[in-house]
């Protein structure tokens, strides 16, 4: 009997207690299993229901095996247009996209859910006020979008996201569009001048060197017909040394019409793209040096290059008298 | 024990064998979830249902259960009680499931109610059971109501999510952060002796020892606690 005692009631006693507690998980995992089922799903409704604004209810539809990039398509159930996910390699890992489109292929509203984009670069494209941007646009003209400065890749992979979820629509609506590819723009140089190719450049009529120094600016240039004034300027970039040196050209009025770098040793990539003519050009046709936005990612170089044309701007009063009214 | 009233056992709970803040017990959770007062309630609401059912069941089968296979019992127990109720709470209120998150299974683990299942539901009958569940169960929810209050106002700045203090006003974050539930456990703790002391009653220096679930064989309770 001491054996029954020691060995075999506590196993049958404690076999009995998980046989019976086992039932019990099984019977409050069936009765709770739909409920929980539901909220999930209304929860995952609620989610598509954003981008796809006034949607009551979403049914799955099969999505074509062989797109690169596609998670998963819905149709919404009362014919509104249909609420697509679509993913593309961005920086730091894979930018997952859940885009809705109207029954005619508009994009109703676009948001990122899933990223590991950097901070303050990349990361701005998961803004919903960035993915509103594509609200109305449609599969040829989504490209046109511009992307935000300082996070090419990741402006590159948010579009690349949206042309596979344009396919997906594509083959969950049947309605073939045409989806125009996202197009590598060429990468723009950084041209350096030597202040005689500038001149050149800015002046075509030739110049001749002003025999005074105007307000601490060694190299002034007058243009042969009097019609231009062009003056050598420096200021402290992101590095001590060297400065940044432009060639800035004024008309009579004090108008820029053209700014061209000489010496342009910013960081590649990050500070040297002020030195582009994309962003010089911009001074085209201002009269003051703060008219001009600093460039994203790059607030150093660029208020070098400000206070460089400021002290441009500043020393022309003191040479119009020169130029031809 | 079997002589204390029903009443005062489930009175013992809440202040004078507070399991948080007395007993000191369940400390990791306690820490862990008042983030925010709601899931400071959540979490005692449902570590009270597991304790109620796991006390019934456990004092009612205490004839039953072999010694030798009682831990294990418990623990078998316990873990269906808090299975059901993680189910329950995630079909019905998803966002305290959501927020307990790893906290609500570890609620299996918790010394409260295996503490609880050891010193009282396997020595008492149901009706006490009961009673120690609810009154034990009562004084962690109200700990942790109160841990989850203070650093939800000090912290957030809210109140179960109500603006209590202005917007423009700097809130310490740090009441939100693990440092935070530290200092307001300590204060608790510190103004629990106080109010203790008052009543002219010694807080208990055995509190350790006597919610050990050892302390009834290893008999160091009886000489003045654990050396």
């Amino acid at each position: 009997m001491k054996f029954v005692k020691d060995f075999v009631i506590p196993v049958v006693v404690l076999t009995v207690i998980c046989v019976v507690v086992s039932t019990a998980l099984v019977f409050t995992y069936q009765a709770t299993k739909p409920i929980i089922e539901e909220a999930k799903n209304a929860e995952a409704n609620a989610a598509r229901a954003v981008v796809l604004p006034g949607a009551s209810g979403f049914e799955a539809v099969e999505i074509p095996a062989d797109v690169e990039g596609a998670v998963d398509a819905y149709k919404e159930t009362s014919g509104k247009g249909y609420v697509v996910t679509a993913s593309a390699a961005g920086y730091g890992g894979d930018v997952k996209l859940m885009v809705g489109f109207d029954a005619d292929g508009n994009i109703t509203g676009a948001k990122v859910i899933e990223h590991s984009e950097t901070p303050g670069f990349g990361a701005k494209l998961a803004e919903d006020s960035y993915g509103a941007n594509y609200v109305g646009k449609n599969a040829s003209d989504y490209t046109q979008v511009d992307g935000i400065a300082g996070a090419t890749i990741t402006s590159k992979a948010y579009k690349k996201a949206l042309g596979t979820a344009f396919e997906l629509y594509s083959a969950a609506s049947g309605n073939s569009v045409e989806i125009s590819e996202v197009v590598d723009e060429p990468a723009e140089e950084l041209v350096l001048y030597t202040v005689d190719d500038a001149n050149a450049a800015l002046v075509p009529g030739g110049v001749t060197k002003y025999e005074q120094e105007v307000d601490k600016i060694k190299e002034v240039y007058i243009a042969n017909d009097k019609s231009a004034v062009t003056m050598v300027v420096t200021a402290q970039g992101y590095h001590e040394e060297p400065l940044i040196r432009l060639v800035v050209a004024m008309d009579p009025t004090g108008t820029i019409i053209g700014v061209k770098p000489v010496e342009f040793a910013e960081t590649e990539g990050v500070g040297d793209r002020v030195g582009k003519p994309s962003y010089l050009d911009q001074y085209i046709g201002q009269t003051a040096a703060d008219s001009v936005d600093a460039l994203g990612g790059a607030t150093v170089s660029s208020n070098a290059v400000q206070k460089a044309i400021g002290k441009a701007v500043d020393a022309f009063e003191l040479v119009k008298g020169e130029l031809a009214a | 024990m079997s002589k204390q009233s029903n009443l005062k056992v489930l009175l013992n709970g809440i202040i004078k064998e507070n399991p948080v803040l007395v007993l000191i017990l369940g400390t990791c959770p306690t820490l862990a979830v008042t983030s925010l007062a709601v899931n400071g309630l959540g979490m005692g609401i449902a570590a009270t249902v597991v304790l109620l059912g796991s006390n019934i069941v456990i004092s009612l089968l205490r004839n039953i259960i072999p010694d030798k296979v009682r831990i294990p019992s418990y623990i078998v127990i316990i873990a269906g009680f808090v299975t059901i109720v993680s189910f329950l709470l995630e079909a019905y209120i998803p966002s305290i499931y959501e927020a307990l998150g790893l906290y609500l299974p570890l609620i299996v683990v918790n010394c409260i109610i295996l503490g609880r299942a050891e010193m009282f539901a396997n020595k008492n009958g149901v009706l006490a059971s009961a009673c120690d569940a609810i009154g034990m169960g009562l004084g962690f929810t109200l700990a942790l109501l109160c841990m989850g209050s203070i650093r939800e106002i000090l912290g957030s700045g809210t109140w179960f999510g109500m603006r209590i203090i202005p917007e423009s006003v700097q809130t310490m974050s740090i009441m939100t952060l693990a440092p935070g539930g530290f200092f307001v456990f300590g204060i608790l703790i510190a103004l629990v002796n106080c109010i203790l002391m008052r009543k002219g009653k010694k807080p208990k220096e055995t509190a350790g020892c006597g919610g050990c679930p050892m302390s009834g064989k290893c008999g160091a309770a009886a000489e003045g606690g654990c050396k």
